[in-house]
């Protein structure tokens, strides 16, 4: 077998590379990437990448709520259905690039787990949605009224459920419960839509987290210096490969790795969408990596990175495309389980890189506690 | 990351020989009666161990650990310690911190995780230790002998969601629990459950019966300040050391004290003392003559000391990644460790650093 046998070891190993062991750089010496100051990092992962994803998001989530709002008064038709799924799976991946900002607007008010509640071992969405939809209190279905509801039932994981259900589509059942389950969906849709909103407009304006973060300094109660602040964005890229390998990769390699082999439940799969979330999560995180611009971080004894990391990203994307597939036709094989072992690999290993070079080598300390503690 | 239980504790057997062959290499006999301090770290090879150091700077012991370790429980009367893996735990090591028999490895059962924390019984011929019932949720206290096997001999609740650290109070009989308030699926590994509808309390158990004696919680309004690490003072007042898990501004103080018959408060500070610790504290320890509380804020690179009888910061201490403290050799001291390897020894108006090249120590130091 050639499975890849993955192991912090091995990086360590890499890490401690000799320069004679690497090929040449990727950069021609006039072309080298630019090093930005703390400053400029924060800034541009602001700017550039938080921002315009929020604005995004705040777009899907609209287009979603008129969708599955369409969908009850369409009946349930099947053109009226195709697209509020093609709605929930453009607001999917939007906020796929955004889970991981576990800072600001969004880590306020309950908003991250308002739009997607996850993990869910025990089902807790499944029953606390099938208890509102027995009640059928209509007030529930107030603007706004969802808001004050457990935040299992407020978000996608919630709609999933009522979209993704093949024994009673939305809105082809025009009985009082038919009609509030369709009803209900689409007061979720809006209240995805409202805290989408919401983390939009934390975001902007004069006294919006953008101001704070790119304003750091003795009268700032948050941010003291931009080494504080260029911390919370780093700490938001680990983040989302840990998000990617423990969510996702691990889970899914430890059922299928089991004597005997067993099933595990992940993020949107009813509405086969885990691939896409995954895919699009570590796009975004590619592009968070770009933002920050720490590729000009590269150790110069080290130049092998700078061919290591682009190829680990292109593989890891390779691979989550092909993820779903495996799973659905060749679960636990040799192609399955290799793909799962070589994108654990190439998880760990940019996050090793990160963490313990590039990060240092722009001076930006990401201490063992500090990124990990208990 | 989830990890199989059962490659972890072959793992930890494999590990097992070459702690054997340390033992052998040092002595059966080695043992230092001298004060010394344990913890868990990451070595320069990446790979993780428990680590028994000396005050001169000196690694008196190193027990390699297949995963990364957290607290370690210690019975002074038997010099017997054990690490537990952190946070969904699922193997133990015990130990002898003078290396005179071989390390031994125990789990919890297949529907539990530990939490990362344990205390010895005061007789030392049981540990309690802290988990989480896969199945339902609900924080467990899990109960192994001690005396041989580890083997796991009862459980009672912890009467909580995520207990993390328990102490035992000095009256030798009552545990003190502090229940974070959130699960873990160990299929997701470290990610929190359930954090908007967080209950975190502090729990008073009788050991004897398994009995609540009292529960403390917290207000709605900050329901999610995870109540993490405890210590007791000499005159029985439980202080203890939160996470704040929602936004950075709007983070409480994170240092309160609780007790059996007093609700839990949280210090009122003139500044926002959370937030100027980012929102959370590592560890917590009292000083030997109970007027300090040292709390680690490895966000803020400090560690804060109180006095514990006004409430007040007596003194800040800039330490970058700090997290493991405990009290030190004097009555007074502390002693405090890094994750870059720096361990601090600081009492008596005098300071000390000692570097561990290398060593990333880990969430917890103990005083053995």
């Amino acid at each position: 077998m050639s499975f890849y046998r993955p192991s912090h070891l091995l990086f360590v190993g890499l890490l401690l590379a000799p320069i004679a062991v690497v090929g040449a750089s990727r950069w021609p010496a006039h072309a080298l990437p630019i090093r930005k100051s703390h400053a400029t990092m924060v800034l541009d992962t602001i700017d550039k990448f938080i921002v315009p994803r929020a604005e995004a998001l705040t777009t899907t989530t609209g287009e979603l709520a008129a969708k599955v709002d369409a969908v009850c008064k369409a009946g349930g038709d099947e053109v009226s259905l195709k697209a509020a799924k093609a709605a929930f799976a453009e607001t999917v991946r939007a906020w796929s690039g955004l889970d991981f900002v576990r800072f600001g607007p969004a880590t306020r008010e309950h908003r991250l787990e308002r739009v997607f509640f996850w993990p869910d071992p025990r089902g807790f969405a499944f029953r606390q949605l099938n208890g509102l939809v027995a009640a059928r209190k209509p007030e529930l279905l107030a603007p706004g009224a969802l808001a004050t509801q457990s935040v299992a039932v407020q978000g996608l994981t919630a709609l999933e459920i009522l979209l993704y259900d093949d024994k009673a589509p939305l809105g082809a059942s025009a009985d009082e419960a038919g009609k509030y389950r369709c009803a209900l969906a689409t007061a979720i849709a809006a209240n995805v839509h409202a805290v989408a909103g919401e983390i939009r407009d934390g975001w902007i304006g004069p006294d919006g987290f953008r101001m704070k973060m790119v304003t750091p300094g003795s009268d700032n109660e948050l941010y003291k210096d931009s080494s504080e602040t260029v911390r919370e964005v780093m700490k938001a890229l680990v983040a989302g490969i840990e998000l990617c390998r423990d969510r996702f990769i691990m889970p899914e390699l430890t059922a299928v790795t089991a004597t005997p082999p067993r099933r595990v439940r992940l993020a949107f799969e009813s509405s086969h969408l885990t691939g896409e979330y995954l895919a699009s999560s570590l796009t975004s995180l590619k592009e968070l990596y770009d933002s920050i611009g720490l590729d000009a971080y590269v150790p110069v004894d080290k130049p092998w990175m700078t061919n290591f990391l682009p190829t680990s990203w292109n593989s890891l994307l390779a691979d989550a495309k092909m993820l779903d597939e495996l799973r659905a036709n060749e679960r636990g094989s040799e192609a399955h389980l290799h793909a799962l072992r070589k994108m654990r690999f190439d998880l760990s290993g940019i996050r090793q890189i990160i963490v313990k070079e590039l990060a240092p080598n722009a001076d930006i300390v990401m201490g063992f506690n500090e990124l990990d503690g208990d | 990351m989830a990890i199989d239980r059962r490659q972890f504790l072959i793992g930890s057997l494999v590990t097992l020989g070459a702690a054997h062959h340390a033992l052998a290499a040092e002595g059966l006999n080695g043992a230092s009666a001298s004060t010394a301090y344990v913890s868990g770290a990451r070595l320069a090879d990446g790979t993780y161990a428990v680590l028994v150091i000396g005050e001169d700077g000196r690694i008196l012991r190193e027990i390699p650990m297949s995963a990364r370790g957290h607290d370690i429980a210690v019975h002074h009367g038997t010099r017997r310690a054990v690490i537990f893996a952190r946070r969904p735990g699922f193997f133990a090591l015990a130990f002898d911190v003078d290396g005179r028999r071989e390390p031994e490895v125990f789990a919890p059962p297949e529907d539990r995780h530990f939490y990362g924390h344990g205390v010895f019984a005061s007789d030392g011929r049981l540990i309690y230790a802290t988990e989480h019932d896969i199945d339902t949720g609900d924080g467990m206290i899990g109960i192994y002998d001690a005396t041989g096997g580890w083997r796991r001999v009862g459980e009672f609740p912890s009467y909580g969601v995520g207990p993390h650290e328990a102490i035992l109070l000095s009256d030798g009989r009552t545990l003190a629990v502090a229940n974070g308030g959130f699960g873990n699926d160990p299929a997701t590994g470290r990610e929190s459950i359930g954090v908007a509808d967080m209950q975190p309390n502090v729990t008073f158990i009788d050991t004897a019966t398994g009995a609540l004696k009292a529960r403390h919680g917290l207000p709605v309004s900050i329901n999610l300040l995870s109540l993490r690490h405890l210590a007791e003072t000499p005159k029985g007042d439980i202080w203890f050391g939160s996470q704040w898990l929602g936004s950075l501004e709007d983070a409480p103080a994170l240092v309160g004290r609780v007790g059996l018959d007093k609700p839990i408060a949280v210090l009122e500070t003139a500044d926002p003392l959370g937030i100027a610790l980012k929102g959370y504290i590592g560890a917590v320890a009292v000083s030997g003559d109970g007027r300090l509380l040292a709390a680690s804020a490895p966000l803020a690179g400090e560690v804060v000391y109180f006095d514990t009888e006004t409430g007040k910061i007596a003194r800040t201490i800039k330490i970058k990644d700090s997290s493991g403290v405990t009290v030190g050799s004097s009555a007074a001291a502390f002693a405090m460790s890094t994750g870059q390897g720096v361990v601090r020894f600081d009492g008596d108006g005098l300071a000390r650093t000692v570097n561990f090249a290398g060593a990333e120590f880990d969430n917890h130091l103990r005083r053995v």
